[in-house]
């Protein structure tokens, strides 16, 4: 590959990455099932279970119901993206996310607020339709939370 | 060195930064030995009056320092200049957290530091790829807290 298709890979992946904060943040699942995850995609969050989730219905599935009445805010970070040949890549991106959970009238707890650090390690591939991610692994270094009001 | 290739180099040495806040934040000394520094590669923090030369040192010294506790340095906004088909210099905007817990030496400065600065590098292209030959840190501000 010369530099121009290397850098072009890059870019695309970059910006898939980009499309990915998008649809989580507004919540958009079609966004990601249509143009970002590829049908059969395995997400693995270890600090819940070290199997991963697959395919994009259940992964979107789970992040709809994990985020219903929540607004979260994902960015990410220092991308290392390694193309390994014209069709598939892996990349490490640096990921801060925060998460806010509504206030609730009858709990005195107010809102709860997660702040929390960590990594994505993913693999791509080049489909008909451009670059997807077919795995992703989070794994954190810390994360914490607050009650604010 | 074409525009692509100019283009490529730049990337790189972004890249070659990512392994470096990886291998700190992950403790991946061995990335940091294998993939970040060149042999005769210096550190210099003025704010700790510290200054370390040589690969094995400089690793050894910052996994010492980074021992018990978690980090997350953020780089943002790089300004990296070719200066030859096999130099470059950088500059590096930083957002970085420290939390230690309470049996770590340096504890009682807070538990949890939230710091700014920027990192002054320069880089060179070895047979191996690009790699950090020199790294100045200075803090913009440095706020230390109390975990409750």
């Amino acid at each position: 590959m010369d530099a121009t298709a290397k850098l072009t890979a890059i870019a695309e992946i970059k910006t898939l990455k980009a499309k990915y904060f998008l649809g989580v943040d507004t919540q958009d699942w079609d966004l990601i099932r249509n143009e970002v995850f590829v049908p059969d995609v395995s997400f693995t969050l270890p600090e819940f279970r070290e199997k991963p989730y697959r395919t994009a219905n259940k992964v979107l599935g789970m992040f709809g119901e994990g985020l219903n009445g929540m607004h979260s805010v994902h960015h990410g970070h220092m991308p290392i993206i390694d193309v390994t040949s014209e069709t598939t890549a892996t990349g490490i991106w640096a990921m801060e996310d925060r998460i806010y959970w509504g206030a609730p009238s009858d709990s005195k707890k107010g809102a709860l607020y997660l702040h929390g650090f960590g990594h994505y390690h993913e693999t791509y591939v080049k489909t008909d339709a451009g670059w997807r991610i077919e795995t992703v692994r989070l794994t954190r270094l810390r994360r914490q939370t607050a009650n604010i009001f | 060195m074409t525009e692509p290739e100019r283009l490529l180099a730049i990337e790189e040495i972004r890249q070659l930064k990512a392994k470096y806040f990886l291998g700190i934040d992950t403790h991946d000394w061995e990335l940091w030995r294998r993939e970040v520094w060149a042999p005769d590669a210096r550190l210099i923090v003025p704010e700790l009056n510290s200054e370390v030369a040589g690969r094995d040192t400089l690793v050894d010294w910052v996994a010492e320092q980074s021992a018990n506790q978690v980090s997350v340095h953020h780089g943002h906004m790089p300004v990296i200049e070719l200066t030859s088909d096999t130099t470059a210099t950088g500059l590096w905007a930083m957002e970085d957290r420290i939390y230690r817990p309470k049996d770590h030496p340096s504890y009682d400065d807070g538990g949890f530091i939230l710091g700014f600065g920027h990192y002054r590098e320069e880089y060179v292209l070895l047979d191996v790829g690009w790699r950090i030959l020199t790294t100045l840190l200075t803090r913009l501000r440095v706020k230390r807290h109390r975990l409750s």
